[in-house]
């Protein structure tokens, strides 16, 4: 064993040897192995993603509201698919259905806890980089590449994917452009662009886990960790777990479209045709495709939940209340969360049995909900709380998450679910509770991040007005749908119908609201832009900016590949020491003081 | 702006430790992946009116054979190259190889004979399955194959590297991939006889 080692030292210098080698435009900011510079490129890249995710949205909201209008300049945008300044059916299907991957998947999964885990993860506990840099390049890269996959299925002829970010068969199994275009080639590029995404996404997460449980600097035990890397490692868990069971899906579903296999299909007549398909079953895929798709949204609500609890304890300058428990609520809505998928198909026809079991087990889930809501609020209460931005998209987030959380309990129920399910009431529930609260996470994050990020800050007045404008428009876009909890989704118009005509008002009120939130958007995007290169810079006294106990803020402002330029910082304290010792922040890296019990 | 702080790079073994978990966190994610598949599997058989009954294959029987002898020799290399017996192991490392696309052939011939039974790939669903599962499998041992590929060509070429290999020392570095080359060939060798057991159940 001694010889072991000792040879061990020798490798251990020629690694040192292969690591000298001038850092380049190219391996600086582009294949960047950098933790860093990775979490901005998801960044950047979601960002570009969010903006046309958004418009795509904007364009079905006008169809929606003014189905007998046209619009000429929807002809010019759009060519063909607005012909006469009106958008066509199927190109409104392949709006929301690119609309609903592109935000679940590349805005909400990718962008978030991508950025953040990339960006974060290392620095808050004290490691050098990643366990794996050149695996998280290639998580990026993967990223990228499904991004352009998905990109370029907007320019093939048949168009986009069209049958809904579920994608479930038949509609999505057969590839005949007669039934649908989207179900073309625009859906081949859909699943190929997932696959790709999965790969990334479990490369990065692999990467996350290893780095946590390894990599952790001195004296950062598990209970010292920052709320948001707990956050984040049960983020990429549930991904490891969960995301192949769509990877399984999308296998078996291209295996029916391109081999012709009848894994998801029986049966079909198509014009009096009756296909060779026989023997599927489309409702196993419905279970392979929630079974990841339930905890993808808590691969997307985690990142924000852990980003909220840590903006709201820094900016209230008092110690997170009730760490344990909250910790605990995520390790139960992770654990549980693999058990409620079938919430999603109370009216699939399952026995009620099954469905009270998936009842229970979904009404359980709230339990742990709340606990982190109250926590949160406890955590604020008669804090010395300051309203900057951070804060603001923080305590909005609360709001929404408590909103929105409260009609999942209504779905839940699988009595009443028959009733609202694949109404306008659900896509109320979801966007509040995942597309507008995550979004608020997101923002959070990156107004507290950003000075770290860019070595600049973010304007303030700029800020408030993206906060106002996305909190009152994001309500007032989702709150109206609950009254719509008779109208159906995925309709492409409604003004064939009398009695959901009737809402013709509240859809056209819905899209303006929609196009106000754009319009705060466009105002955080130029801030963005604008504060990288003209920001009010960080300034060594105001290295860290809000005040807080995390170890990213003892970084240089502009650190290195390697984060800390001498020795790394050795921890002594929790993250949450905030207004004791007679001061209010007391980073991880001091020294407890003679006589004080640790956390 | 060149702030890269080499002096501070993290240790080789410290690097080891994490990417050994990393390739065992990975080996949960695959093994999740088989799991939803073979579930999906016993759904679709519950619904009894569209299920064949047919015998498995026995030639799955030897691709069993191969996938264990296939694992020993790896056993076999990553001891030899730990007790710096450089040549055995690379012989070693050959043979389990060869036993691999041994695997790999047996696998087709196994499709010949669900062909032959009026299984084809897109007769019933029951055999579909199969197909799904082995070619979902097989695709991890043509992985496995590739970085067997250039782990030989690398022992190959180092066999005379005058720091290690070509003065009987250990290169710990080499030691490590060889490691987790071995640690995933037996994982993706347990899945086959994981997928084959399941098979031989399901299938009477
Ligand atoms: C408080 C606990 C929650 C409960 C009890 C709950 C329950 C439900 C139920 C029963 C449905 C199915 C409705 C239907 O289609 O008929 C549903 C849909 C949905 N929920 Fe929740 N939910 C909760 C929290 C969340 C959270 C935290 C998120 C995301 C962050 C979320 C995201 C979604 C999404 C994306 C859908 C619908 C997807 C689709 O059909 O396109 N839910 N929820
Ligand atoms: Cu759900």
């Amino acid at each position: 064993m001694s010889e072991v080692t000792a040879h061990h030292d020798s490798a251990h210098a020629h690694g040192h040897d292969d690591h000298h080698h001038e850092e380049s435009w190219l391996t600086k900011y582009i294949f960047s192995q950098d933790h860093k510079m990775i979490g901005k490129q998801f960044l950047m890249t979601g960002i570009f993603w969010a903006f046309v995710g958004g418009i795509l949205s904007l364009f079905f909201r006008m169809q929606l509201a003014w189905p007998n209008e046209t619009f000429p300049i929807l002809e010019t945008l759009l060519g063909s698919w607005a012909e006469g300044g009106k958008i066509s059916n199927e190109f409104y299907y392949a709006l929301v259905t690119m609309h609903g991957t592109i935000l679940v998947f590349f805005v909400l999964t990718a962008g978030l806890s991508g950025t953040f885990s990339n960006f974060l993860i290392p620095l808050q506990l004290g490691a050098r980089d990643m366990a794996s840099p050149f695996m998280n390049m290639l998580s990026y890269w993967f990223f990228f590449a499904a991004s352009l996959v998905l990109f370029m299925s907007f320019f093939v002829q048949t168009g986009p994917a069209s049958g809904g970010w579920t994608a479930y068969p038949p509609l999505n199994g057969i590839r005949d452009i007669a039934i649908n275009k989207g179900s073309g080639i625009g859906f081949d590029l859909w699943i190929t662009s997932m696959s790709l995404f999965i790969v990334g996404s479990t490369l990065g997460s692999l990467n996350y886990v290893s780095t946590v449980i390894n990599m952790r600097t001195k004296g950062m035990t598990f209970d010292k960790m920052p709320l948001l890397i707990w956050a984040l490692t049960f983020t990429a868990v549930l991904g490891i777990l969960a995301f192949p069971a769509l990877l399984a899906a999308a296998g078996l579903l291209e295996f029916d479209r391109l081999l012709g296999t009848s894994f998801f299909l029986n049966n079909i007549v198509i014009n009096g045709d009756l296909l060779a398909y026989k023997g599927g079953s489309p409702l196993i895929f419905q279970h392979l495709f929630w079974f990841l798709g339930h905890p993808e949204v808590y691969i997307i609500i985690f990142p924000a939940f852990g980003i909220v609890s840590e903006v709201l304890a820094v900016h209230a300058k008092k110690p997170v209340f009730g760490y344990k428990a909250m910790v605990l609520s995520l390790g139960s809505i992770l654990i549980i969360g693999f058990f409620v998928w079938a919430h999603h198909m109370f009216v699939t026809g399952m026995s009620p049995a099954i469905g009270k079991v998936f009842v229970i087990f979904t009404l359980l889930i709230a339990i742990p909900s709340a606990v982190k809501v109250f926590n949160w609020i406890t955590t604020i209460w008669r804090g010395n709380l300051r309203f900057t931005v951070p804060m603001m998209f923080a305590i909005g987030f609360v709001s929404l998450f408590i909103s929105g959380g409260l009609t999942g309990i209504h779905l839940g129920n699988s009595t009443i679910d028959i009733q609202l399910h694949d109404s306008y009431f659900v896509v109320a529930h979801f966007h509040i509770v995942m597309g507008v609260a995550a979004f608020f996470g997101m923002w959070a994050g990156v107004y507290q991040w950003f000075p770290k990020m860019f070595g600049r800050f973010m304007n303030e007045t700029m800020g408030y007005i993206h906060f106002w404008g996305s909190l009152i428009g994001g309500y007032l876009v989702f709150f109206p749908m609950h009254f719509m909890a008779g109208v159906p989704r995925r309709y492409y118009a409604f003004d064939q119908f009398q009695s959901f005509n009737n809402f013709q008002d509240v859809n056209v009120f819905i899209t303006i609201a929609a196009f106000l939130v754009m319009a705060a958007n466009i105002v955080f995007l130029i801030n963005f832009f604008y504060s990288i290169f003209k920001g009010r810079p960080v300034t060594e006294e105001n290295k860290n900016p809000w005040g807080a106990n995390t170890l990213e803020w003892t970084t240089p402002i502009h650190p290195g590949h390697g984060n800390w330029p001498g020795e790394l910082p050795t921890v002594y304290r929790w993250p949450y020491d905030y207004s004791v010792n007679g001061k209010e922040v007391n980073p991880q890296n001091q020294p407890l003081e003679e006589g004080e019990q640790g956390h | 702006m060149n702030n890269t702080y080499q002096s501070n790079l993290v240790s080789v073994k410290e690097k080891h430790t994490a990417q050994r978990l990393i390739l065992y966190i990975a080996m949960a994610s695959i093994t999740m992946f088989f799991a939803v598949t073979t579930s999906a599997l016993l759904v679709k058989k519950a619904d009894v009116l569209n299920w064949a009954q047919f015998p498995l294959p026995s030639v799955f029987i030897l691709s069993t054979v191969f996938a264990v002898t296939s694992s020993v020799g790896f056993f076999f290399s990553y001891k030899c190259y730990k007790e710096q017996k450089f040549s055995t192991s690379r012989w070693a490392l050959f043979v389990s190889g060869l036993l691999g696309v041994a695997f790999l052939l047996s696998q087709f011939m196994g499709f010949e004979s669900l062909k032959a039974m009026g299984l084809p790939l897109t007769g019933n669903v029951a055999g579909s399955f199969i197909y799904f599962l082995a070619i979902a499998h097989g695709a991890h041992i043509i992985g496995g194959l590739l970085a067997l590929t250039v782990t030989l060509v690398n022992a190959y070429v180092a066999r005379n590297d005058v720091h290690f290999e070509g003065a009987g020392n250990l290169n710990i570095k080499r030691l490590f991939s060889l490691e987790i080359l071995t640690s995933y060939w037996h994982f993706v060798n347990v899945l086959w006889v994981y997928l084959f057991l399941f098979f031989y159940f399901n299938y009477q």
